[in-house]
């Protein structure tokens, strides 16, 4: 049986069906035309709106010291340029992309519905990129000029884009006197300077301090190190606690090189960002003062990278190549993993150590080095403001001086363990009941803690291409005086680029 | 006169409008997402560019850096090694198993389809799992090689080994292979084959003499497309080794991925890619050049010709 409609000319009924559903066709073409001409994101404009008619000035200011988050909520307040009143009626929607651990993830998403309960007008939306892929993403979002509205920015990242105009130069919001930007450490607003601009605003600080296994150290018979131990105790405690698969140990007659199971220390000076191991022998590889040029082949250099590469070439005591897990059979830190009985670390394994609960630990500074001194590093993460805002910067900045505000910092980053704050008046909120036992051992590192050099836009690059010769030189297979000369040559041929910025 | 007939003759231009009409979204396609793309790679290769800032023209200092640039000469040597490891062991196993399982035995129709499933698997959860199991301390492998008092190899751990046992996973996945040398296998006449046990030959010769002959257009196939995917070798290298130990397993992908997302060096990694699509061309053309001298088609010409 025909169906009208369907059948067409000479017996071919799909043509006449294909006929019919060219109007059809037509007018979902014409619509889509319609749609796409429409023009305007919605969004947008309603944002575009709203800014246009926000407050510019902070309302008031608040006692960083006294105010509970929970009353921070109820009586927003901003910073030099801020906006968001919770009486405002006028709408503002922002998006802030993030690079956090689920654990991060969560308890960030807690404090954004709670500034957004203190702000009812503020509609924050979080756009999560997995940390491995953060460089990936920013760059393909920058090329495309689709950033977010506030970006996290990892510090030793920062750079490329900073000096490639990509974020807004926040000094100017930064200087009003209630922001108090003097308040946060140093080093972590270093990381986000460039010509006498800051580009971010840190809102984390992790300082790397040692770490001690003490089921080891108990295990060994090994009293743990306290804050004023030096390197050669670092030295003689690695070698005590390095352990063959039989359970010797370098100093006895049957020790297997080729059987460690258990390492003393997690690291060597296995990358182009190891001048905190140097730096405690008088040794200083970067040339001026962004690190723009090294020189990895000065006397003192070499001699410190010697002492160094004692550890695993002598002593077995500490890989090196640490973070593949060609000699440990596990990628990433070994001292987490369980494989070593010390490491160099930051903040944020206390989080994971206490989340999982697998190892009784304890943290002490640093050791001091032949010098007197202690040196290490500071990881930093900040909010920056993509140029691409454009008119929401205002806005903007409300919510980065919230999110870096003496109580949110608190309540969201120091007490749930993930991080140290980046302001030096709240970085006392890690001190808690949880472990380790040393926690002011951190505070104190924050003091003479310095950003990873280099940081410029080059430096991953020079990281991957010095990589192998790090690691051959640790192992042996290359001279120290051999490497560093390829070290010197290679990175500074890459490193120019940023000189001449 | 033939041509001209042809050529206005009305249900063939109806048919060549028809033609193109089909090939059109293809065609734009090709043009617009390869033919451009590769175009604009090529003057890449002579800028700088990190994506922020427009590219800047920098004539021929990437080639001129490739010259002195050891990671490269890693990542070609190891990218060639890879190829001669992996393809002429892949294909050569994939004819074995082809010609085993090509036989009507019960529950072989079972066993092709076992076969073919590693293929099925996505590459990125497989190298995660041979990973662990070839895991220097706590894999599998090591563990048994252990039991039976035999050496551990650092399979990915160990730079004299890495390679190689990168080669060995490519062979988890040969049941496609396997698949395209049955398609082959089903197309030799049996009378041939009969033809050969009566004049005494035993199933090797029969293998070698007949078999493989007529199966060559397909090995020819097989040899041309591993080599193109072994020189595009990735994932697993990301995913199990980052290139390492010492660039053991650093392939020229991995390099042009390094350069341009982990260290936004678009520019050098656009030569590279440029250096990729050379080496794979050349490659090829030496491998259809040597096709003449023995793949066989059964119409009586040899390839080529």
């Amino acid at each position: 049986m025909a169906v009208p409609g369907i059948r067409g000319r000479r017996g071919r009924p799909w043509l006449g069906g294909l006929r019919g559903l060219r109007g059809v066709l037509a007018l979902l073409l014409l619509s889509g035309l319609l749609v796409a001409c429409g023009g305007g994101d919605d969004d947008d404009s309603a944002d575009a709106a709203a800014t246009s008619a926000m407050p510019t000035e902070t309302a008031t200011a608040q006692s960083a010291t006294t105010a509970t988050a929970a009353t921070t909520m109820a009586e927003p307040t901003t910073g030099a340029g801020g906006a968001g009143d919770a009486g405002d009626d006028e709408k503002v929607s922002l998006t802030i992309g993030v690079a956090m651990t689920p654990p991060e993830l969560a308890t960030f998403q807690a404090g954004l519905d709670a500034l957004m309960e203190a702000h009812p007008n503020w509609t924050l939306t979080l756009e999560q990129t997995p940390q491995e892929g953060i460089i990936e993403k920013m760059n393909a979002q920058i090329a495309g000029e689709d950033l977010p509205d506030i970006v996290q920015v990892q510090g030793l990242m920062a750079q490329q884009w900073i000096r490639n105009g990509v974020f807004l130069d926040l000094s100017a919001f930064a200087a009003d006197q209630t922001f108090n930007v003097d308040d946060f450490w140093g080093g972590a607003l270093e990381q986000f300077s460039f010509d006498g601009g800051l580009y971010a605003i840190p809102n984390t600080v992790a300082p790397d301090v040692v770490y001690i296994n003490q089921d080891m150290f108990d295990a060994a018979g090994v009293p743990y190190p306290t804050d004023d131990w030096t390197f050669e105790d670092l030295r003689a405690l690695a070698r005590q606690l390095t352990l063959d698969s039989n359970g010797n140990s370098p100093d006895d007659a049957d020790f297997d090189p080729d059987a460690v199971v258990q390492w003393g220390l997690n690291v060597t000076p296995a990358s182009i960002w190891s001048r905190h191991f140097l730096l405690p022998f008088d040794a200083d590889p970067c040339v001026n003062v962004d690190c723009t040029e090294v020189q990895f082949d000065a006397p003192e250099v070499i001699a410190a990278l010697e002492w160094w590469s004692a550890l695993p070439q002598e002593d077995f005591s500490a890989p090196y190549d640490p973070y593949s897990g060609n000699q440990t059979g596990v990628p990433g830190d070994p001292f987490s993993a369980g494989l070593a009985a010390m490491g160099y670390n930051g903040f944020f394994l206390v989080g994971q150590l206490n989340a999982t609960d697998t190892m009784r630990y304890d943290v002490v500074q640093p050791p001091i080095g032949p010098n007197g001194e202690r040196a290490t590093t500071l990881s930093t993460n900040g909010w920056a403001i993509p140029v691409t805002t454009g008119e929401r910067a205002e806005a903007a900045w409300a919510v980065i001086s919230e999110l870096t505000s003496d109580a949110f910092l608190r309540e969201y980053w120091a007490v749930p363990g993930h991080a140290v704050p980046a302001r030096a008046s709240s970085a006392d909120a890690i001190l808690t009941d949880a472990a380790p036992e040393n926690q002011q051992a951190i505070i104190d590192a924050l003091a003479y803690a310095a950003v990873f050099r280099p940081y410029t836009a080059s430096a991953f690059e020079v990281y991957g291409r010095t990589a192998e010769l790090f690691a051959q030189m640790m192992s042996g297979d290359l001279s120290v005086a051999e490497a560093v000369a390829q070290i010197d040559e290679v990175a500074n041929s890459i490193l120019v680029n940023d000189r001449e910025e | 006169m033939a041509g001209i007939a042809h050529a206005s003759n009305p249900l063939r231009r109806r048919h060549e409008r028809r033609f193109l009409l089909f090939v059109a979204p293809w065609l734009v396609g090709a043009l617009a997402f390869q033919a451009l793309p590769m175009l604009v790679g090529l003057g890449l290769s002579f800028t700088n560019w990190s994506l922020v800032r427009n590219p800047e023209w920098r004539g021929l200092a990437h080639w001129q850096r490739m010259v002195d640039d050891p990671i490269l000469r890693h990542a070609l040597r190891n990218s060639l090694v890879y190829c001669l490891l992996s393809v002429p062991t892949g294909v050569a196993l994939a004819f074995g198993l082809a010609v085993l399982v090509n036989r009507p035995w019960r529950g072989m129709g079972l066993f092709r389809t076992v076969l073919l499933l590693p293929a099925l698997v996505s590459g990125t959860a497989v190298a995660l799992v041979w990973g662990w199991l070839f895991n220097p301390r706590f894999g599998v492998v090591n563990g048994i090689l252990r039991a039976a008092h035999l050496p551990t190899p650092g399979w990915l751990s160990d730079p004299r080994w890495a390679l190689p046992t990168l080669a060995l996973l490519s062979l988890w996945s040969v049941g496609g292979t396997v698949l395209i040398y049955l398609g082959g296998l089903r197309t030799v006449p049996p009378e041939l084959l009969d033809a050969a046990r009566l004049d005494g030959a035993n199933a090797v010769q029969v293998a070698r003499a007949v078999i493989l002959p007529l199966v060559s257009p397909v090995t020819y196939f097989l040899l041309i497309i591993g080599t193109i995917l072994g020189l595009q070798l990735f994932a697993p290298v990301y995913v199990l080794t980052e290139g390492g130990p010492r660039d053991s397993t650093m392939t020229l992908p991995l390099y042009i991925y390094l350069n341009a997302f982990k260290w936004s060096d678009y520019g050098y990694a656009a030569a590279l890619s440029v250096v990729l699509v050379a080496l794979t061309l050349l490659l090829t053309l030496v491998q259809v050049s040597l096709s003449r001298r023995w793949v066989y088609y059964a119409g009586g010409a040899m390839a080529g010709r």
